[in-house]
């Protein structure tokens, strides 16, 4: 049988294309792991002042597809798990990083289903029991922050933290010392804040899709640690 | 029947539907309603000649057609959650359901991704063993934190060390 020659040449060519570029991204996803490789969980941690005590070290939370199961992604056989904690004192309060993401695929008929476990925060654990309160950007590039309590929200006494943050609590003196304590986060940026404060934590909430991200926010990694410990410090005594 | 009316406290936030995953039975029922004039009418050549009885039937299954797929989406354009701080009201084109905090037992984002487009769902079960399915709001993302602030709220884990107020706006930090 005779076929026109580009019958043959032009899969052979989309194949060779294919794996020019999988390969070519492997090459920059490790280049980008190397050139950030101070977010790998280990080193974090070291320039932190803070322990690793579980997961693996060299997951980069900058690049996080240079995790081979990122990579892949979850299978109905197996599941995307990754489960990272640091802990530490470097300012003299307990300071922890918790990073969660656990994802299962379940392939049906005629769909598809993902289930996603996210959990992301630096949090700084204050030596007293103080009243909740929550403080989210007003703006952000990536739209409004999720508010994950349901507080009133009271003015700081700072024009520049209110125009800036939404401070919602019940305690009026806990807004004005926000309102005290925030100007350091807000160094933070375009990246936004999400502080939860659940009465005995502090928490810096990071999201994967939504503001603050992951590694917009660990981008101030020193800002974030010093900034929670002090706030857990002034919070707790 | 709806629950007994409680004081749900402030407004946290309303939440309207939006055109997500909808738009194609927009387009298809209403290119059905548009149908079933044209056909009792015998628009176009072959509708002249056509008995009457023939293009009614035609122009009947139309009307049928159209309703069944636009009766959906203007049931869930037509919805409006409002989020209390101990519940929420859920207004929908058949009517309105009251539904308590304390008797939510488990909220769950569902995003939905198909060729006819992505929407969210919002489920909601219940303690009675009810379960409520709220499709295609927007911002739901933050309607299903504040559900789960719900649940925070209500359940104090036994040991914790739970602040104590000592009276609203009672609070003063340590060492002053």
């Amino acid at each position: 049988m005779n076929y026109p020659l580009y019958v043959l040449v032009f899969p052979l060519a989309a194949l060779g294309f294919m794996l020019f570029m999988r390969s070519r991204q492997k090459q920059q996803t490790a280049q980008f792991d190397q050139q950030y490789s101070n977010y790998r969980a280990g080193e974090l941690g070291a320039r932190l002042g803070l322990q690793l005590v579980k997961g693996d070290p060299t997951f980069n939370f900058m690049v996080t597809h240079a995790n081979a199961d990122v990579a892949r992604g979850a299978s109905d056989n197996k599941a995307v798990h990754i489960d990272i904690e640091l802990s530490g004192q470097p300012f003299g309060v307990p300071l922890s990083l918790t990073y969660l993401n656990r994802q299962e695929r379940e392939t049906g008929f005629s769909t598809t289903t993902y289930k996603t476990w996210f959990d992301c925060r630096m949090a700084a654990t204050a030596k007293q029991a103080f009243p909740p309160f929550e403080v989210t950007s007003r703006r952000t590039p990536m739209g409004a922050i999720v508010k994950q309590q349901t507080l009133p929200e009271r003015p700081t006494g700072n024009p520049a933290v209110d125009a800036e943050f939404s401070v919602t609590t019940q305690e009026p003196a806990l807004a004005q010392l926000l309102g005290e304590v925030l100007p350091e986060f807000v160094a933070l940026g375009s990246a936004g804040v999400h502080l939860v404060g659940d009465g005995q934590r502090v928490s810096f909430i990071m999201n994967q899709t939504t503001a603050p991200i992951v590694a917009s926010a660990l981008y101030h990694a020193e800002v974030l640690s010093h900034g929670l410990s002090n706030l857990a410090r002034r919070l707790g005594g | 029947m709806h629950p007994a009316p409680v004081e749900m406290g402030h407004k946290l936030g309303t939440y309207r539907s939006s055109f997500a995953g909808i738009g194609w039975t927009i387009y298809v029922g209403g290119v059905f309603v548009l149908a079933a004039p044209a056909n009792l009418f015998g628009m176009g050549a072959q509708g002249k000649v056509s008995p009457f009885s023939e293009r009614l039937t035609m122009a009947g299954i139309c009307l049928v057609l159209g309703a069944l797929l636009l009766l959906p989406a203007f049931m869930r354009m037509k919805q409006v959650v409002e989020v209390f701080e101990r519940g929420l009201v859920w207004q929908r084109l058949l009517g309105t359901r009251t539904i308590n905090a304390a008797d939510v037992q488990n909220v769950k984002h569902v995003q939905h991704t198909g060729r006819n487009g992505s929407y969210e769902e919002v489920e909601l079960a219940l303690k009675d063993g009810s379960n409520y399915s709220i499709n295609g709001i927007k911002q739901a993302d933050q309607l299903v934190a504040y559900v789960r602030a719900w649940g925070r709220a209500s359940a104090v884990p036994v040991g914790a060390p739970a602040y104590a107020a000592p009276a609203a706006g009672g609070w003063r930090p340590p060492g002053t």
